[in-house]
């Protein structure tokens, strides 16, 4: 078959694989009619984050149809349409029990090469470096699906591919990060990040009660997306002289009830700070650049929370005595897509949480290398690029 | 999991030697290097190299002990070795020991390292092939068992790496099933000889640290989900002519 391969920095490549197969019992082949960009996988594409060997399939948004089950699945037929989120998770340990999916005990075949980086290991995840498994991602015309039973969407009728495809990664994200905020009626939530996983955040919060979203970015069609599919109030960073001072002024001095930072460990950004994050990343010396963190936990109001959905890997000048002193509750994790699935399929339905708008730009798989140098560059105003690997 | 050892040799914890965060940063570094080649290659250079590479990258990551002592090849390596770690189950001890004790099961959780033959209920033939020259092999019985509590393997004394196994079920609080530690105690003082076997005995040193978290991780996988997390047949570009050894032991050395 054909996939979408990681072969170094900023050097991806589609090349023929060997079609993947039934290995565990509880697996099924799905057969990919739509993938898609994640600002997740920039940051590898940039070489931040470690454990990518070449050859690597990558790719952990997506959907399709099944196509060959093994003998231990019972639920999902062949022939299904589905969407299935990027974490593999069992379903039968102590986490996934518990609705935490992504922090699965039983699903990453290289638990022990990420045990010494985090303590305990989490999920494996589809294309996303091997210290999360190393399982062939979804950039790929098939995908071998692990607890297929279990990670498997049953998309039902009348919603087009581009209505559900989101909901494999960035929809869920941003679920969950406004699930995070335990938002009270009427609560103003700011969002650092017009981003697939920032504008599905923001979506969220409204229907969660937010009484005002703030998204702030600085690409102003992204602000425009904001604004027009989502509602938000926007900001654009770069025309202003301080984020802190016009989220101040626009709360009569108290500050976002909440925060999401919705950017991850390249921010950019502008002075001193920004300056010396880029020289620490450039040499490998911190892994991230923590612009929009640190000014979502000056920014939030005292006693708020702080949803953190961007990825991090290493950082210093970590200001913890603000969120010490502020009485911050900080949540976050990778997201826990098995818990909001059947919920956010039923937005989707009603038309209420409908991210079709995200995909600007359409491929044939042929073509995903450049749907990623869009994709990160921008061009032409993208803001996710989906492939049709079929 | 905790995940400590002793070495037998001074008598000294080695967790109480931890390196600094510089030396683990270079040690990290230098083992990923020396592993590099092997991912590639198939000689004896290249896999000695990867012996190294992946104790140093073991140390590199837990910090254990500094670089001079770890390359250990004229040093020679400890004369014995115990380590232990722990995992929780979400199954009842008789469960977890029925499965423990299922012949097919250590099959399964060495073939990662070694071929097993069952030779009895309490007997097997182990193996572990290596890139020139003959296997290492030997046999194993079960020295002591006690149902749904406590299981003791021992390799034969003539075998040359002399290990001793336990495996021990506890009751964890809360519902939550049952605590699980493995123990090796590895003995290597009959390991000795030329350069080879020197690096293959350093090798070994390491082997317990790379085998222990593995096999309880993927025990608690086939207890608690009926199949073990594989990259077996895994769909990419690359890695498909691999030797069977490298294949073997790339889940660790990637
Ligand atoms: N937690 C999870 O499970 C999960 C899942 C998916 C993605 N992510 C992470 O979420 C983050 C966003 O993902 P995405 O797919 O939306 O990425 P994206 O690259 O599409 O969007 C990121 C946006 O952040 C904006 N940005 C950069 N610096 C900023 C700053 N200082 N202030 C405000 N905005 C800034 C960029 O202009 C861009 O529009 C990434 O770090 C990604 O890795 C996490
Ligand atoms: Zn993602
Ligand atoms: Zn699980």
């Amino acid at each position: 078959m054909r996939a979408l391969c990681w072969n170094g920095v900023n050097d991806l490549r589609v090349e023929s694989v060997p079609d993947p197969s039934i290995v565990n019992p509880h697996d099924a082949i799905l057969k990919v009619t739509m993938s898609t960009t994640c600002g997740s996988d920039l940051h590898f594409i940039d070489g931040y984050i470690p454990t990518m060997r070449a050859g690597d399939i990558i790719g952990h948004e997506f959907m399709g149809e099944i196509v060959e089950t093994g003998p231990e699945v019972k639920r999902i037929k062949r022939g299904t349409r589905v969407v299935i989120p990027s974490f593999v998770c069992c379903g039968s340990c102590w986490y996934c029990k518990h609705d935490l999916w992504s922090l699965c005990d039983n699903t990453n075949p290289n638990a022990n090469l990420q045990e010494p980086l985090l303590g305990y290991p989490t999920a494996g995840i589809y294309g996303y470096t091997h210290a999360f498994g190393g399982y062939a991602g979804a950039h790929a015309q098939y995908v071998r699906i692990p607890h297929a039973d279990t990670d498997c969407f049953e998309v039902p009728e009348g919603l087009r591919d581009e209505q559900v495809i989101f909901l494999s990664d960035a929809g869920p994200t941003g679920y969950m990060g406004a699930d995070f905020c335990d938002i009270a009626p009427g609560d103003t939530v700011a969002v650092w990040g017009c981003g697939g996983v920032g504008l599905a955040a923001q979506k969220a919060a409204y229907l969660m009660g937010a009484g005002r979203v703030i998204g702030i970015d600085r690409f102003p069609e992204r602000l425009e997306m904001a604004r027009k599919h989502v509602g938000s109030v926007t900001i654009n960073y770069e025309g202003v002289d301080s984020v802190l001072e016009v989220l101040k002024d626009m709360t009569g001095g108290r500050g976002p009830d909440s925060c999401i930072d919705a950017v991850g460990m390249e921010a950019h950004g502008t002075g001193v700070q920004y300056a010396y994050d880029r020289v620490k990343q450039a040499m490998r010396m911190e892994t991230d650049r923590g612009g929009a963190l640190r000014e979502a936990i000056m920014a939030v109001r005292k006693g708020g929370t702080l949803s953190i959905l961007g990825v991090y890997g290493l950082m210093d000048k970590f200001p913890i005595g603000v969120i010490m002193n502020k009485g911050l509750t900080v949540r976050t994790a990778q997201q826990h897509g098995q818990k909001y699935m059947r919920r956010m399929i039923e937005h989707a339905q009603k038309g209420e949480f409908d991210l079709s708008f995200l995909a600007t730009h359409r491929f044939p798989l042929e073509e995903a290398a450049r749907g990623y140098e869009m994709f990160k560059n921008k061009t032409d105003q993208c803001v996710r690029s989906v492939f049709l690997p079929n | 999991m905790s995940n400590s050892f002793t070495n037998g040799r001074n008598g000294r914890s080695r967790a109480a030697q931890r390196s600094g965060t510089t030396e683990r940063a270079i040690t990290i570094a230098s083992g990923a290097l020396l592993l590099a080649p092997v991912l590639r290659k198939r000689s004896i250079i290249a896999w000695t190299a990867a012996a190294a590479g992946g104790a140093l990258i073991y140390d590199g990551v837990s910090g254990a002990c500094a670089v001079s002592q770890k390359l250990g090849l004229s040093a020679g390596s400890p004369a014995t070795q115990r380590i232990h770690q722990s995992i929780t189950i979400g199954k009842d001890a008789a469960e977890l020991y029925a499965l423990w004790r299922n012949p097919d099961t250590m099959t399964r959780l060495m073939r990662p390292w070694a071929d097993i033959d069952i030779a009895g209920q309490n007997h097997i033939r182990w193996s572990v092939p290596l890139p020139i020259g003959p296997a290492v092999s030997g046999e194993a019985v079960m020295v002591e068992e006690r149902p749904n509590e406590m299981v003791h393997w021992s390799t034969m004394p003539d075998g040359g790496l002399q290990i001793n196994e336990w495996f021990h079920l506890n009751p964890a609080p809360q519902n939550r099933g049952t605590e699980v530690t493995l123990e090796y105690l590895v003995d290597f003082s009959r390991l000795q000889g030329g350069r080879t076997i020197r690096a293959i005995s350093s090798f070994f040193d390491k082997a317990p640290h790379m085998v222990i978290g593995k096999v309880l991780h993927n025990f608690k996988a086939l207890a608690e989900t009926g199949e073990i997390p594989t990259l077996e047949r895994n769909s990419s570009a690359r890695s498909q002519n691999e030797s069977q050894v490298n294949n073997r032991w790339r889940g660790d050395l990637v």
